[in-house]
């Protein structure tokens, strides 16, 4: 596994399973992660510790190897299959 | 060798409040929260705060920037509740029991902290202030 999640990655495997994120104002860093009755704002480090990341699969039902391997993520919609 | 700290019982800390009121049209809100216990744990090279009776977490480059980012974000989420349920019923929930048992456990360390400010959201568009009254900042030992 690598050693490193980022921000990034933790947005999109978070919205590859159903989490809507979006910032909390327009232009502000603080995102809002919405995913049903769990809604919460969160300003995501560029790299994420393990507690974090398996705090966020908790709260969003999101397999926690998912986040270290987002391949195995669900696809978005608009993926484009290579 | 980790060195035993003396543990703080639930009993021993005072109950957690939060009040929640607003206008009669529902265009402003005050939400108060008072003695939340907030552990402090490291992680790598980071630390990572996560809230006892409500169940909300962050993370930070330090133990202070954990809490700047713990408080920040907890305001932020409760004008989001506001935003979409207009109350704040949905975060009142506890967190796991794996998170308390870090509390109850010899290595974690109370470490207190109290901030007071006020904290009002206007038209449901603005985030003013919120208060947060005697956050308890629980510090495990490294």
């Amino acid at each position: 596994m690598p050693a490193e999640v980022t921000r990034d990655t933790v947005i999109d495997v978070l919205r590859r399973h159903g989490v809507a994120v979006y910032p909390c104002e327009p232009g502000s860093d603080t995102l809002v992660l919405v995913k049903s009755d769990a809604i919460e704002a969160q300003l995501l480090p560029a790299v994420a510790g393990r507690k974090l990341l398996h705090y966020l699969a908790r709260k969003f039902g999101v397999p926690i190897h998912h986040f270290f391997n987002p391949l195995e993520a669900p696809r978005l919609p608009d993926d484009h299959v290579q | 060798m980790t060195e035993t700290k003396a543990k703080q019982t639930p009993e021993s800390m005072p109950d957690t409040t939060a009040l929640h009121g607003s206008v009669e049209d529902g265009s402003a809100h005050v939400v108060g929260i008072g003695d939340l216990r907030v552990v402090l744990i490291p992680d790598d090279d980071c630390w990572f705060a996560q809230g006892l009776e409500i169940d909300y977490a962050a993370q930070g480059d330090t133990i202070e920037d954990a809490q700047e980012k713990f408080q920040n974000g907890l305001a932020a989420t409760v004008h989001e509740h506001l935003k979409i349920h207009g109350t704040i019923n949905n975060i009142l929930r506890i967190a796991p029991q794996g998170a308390w048992d870090l509390m109850l456990s010899a290595t974690a360390e109370p470490h207190t902290f109290s901030q007071v400010t006020y904290h009002q959201i206007s038209e449901i568009q603005g985030l003013w202030s919120l208060p947060f009254q005697g956050i308890k900042y629980l510090e495990q030992a490294v």
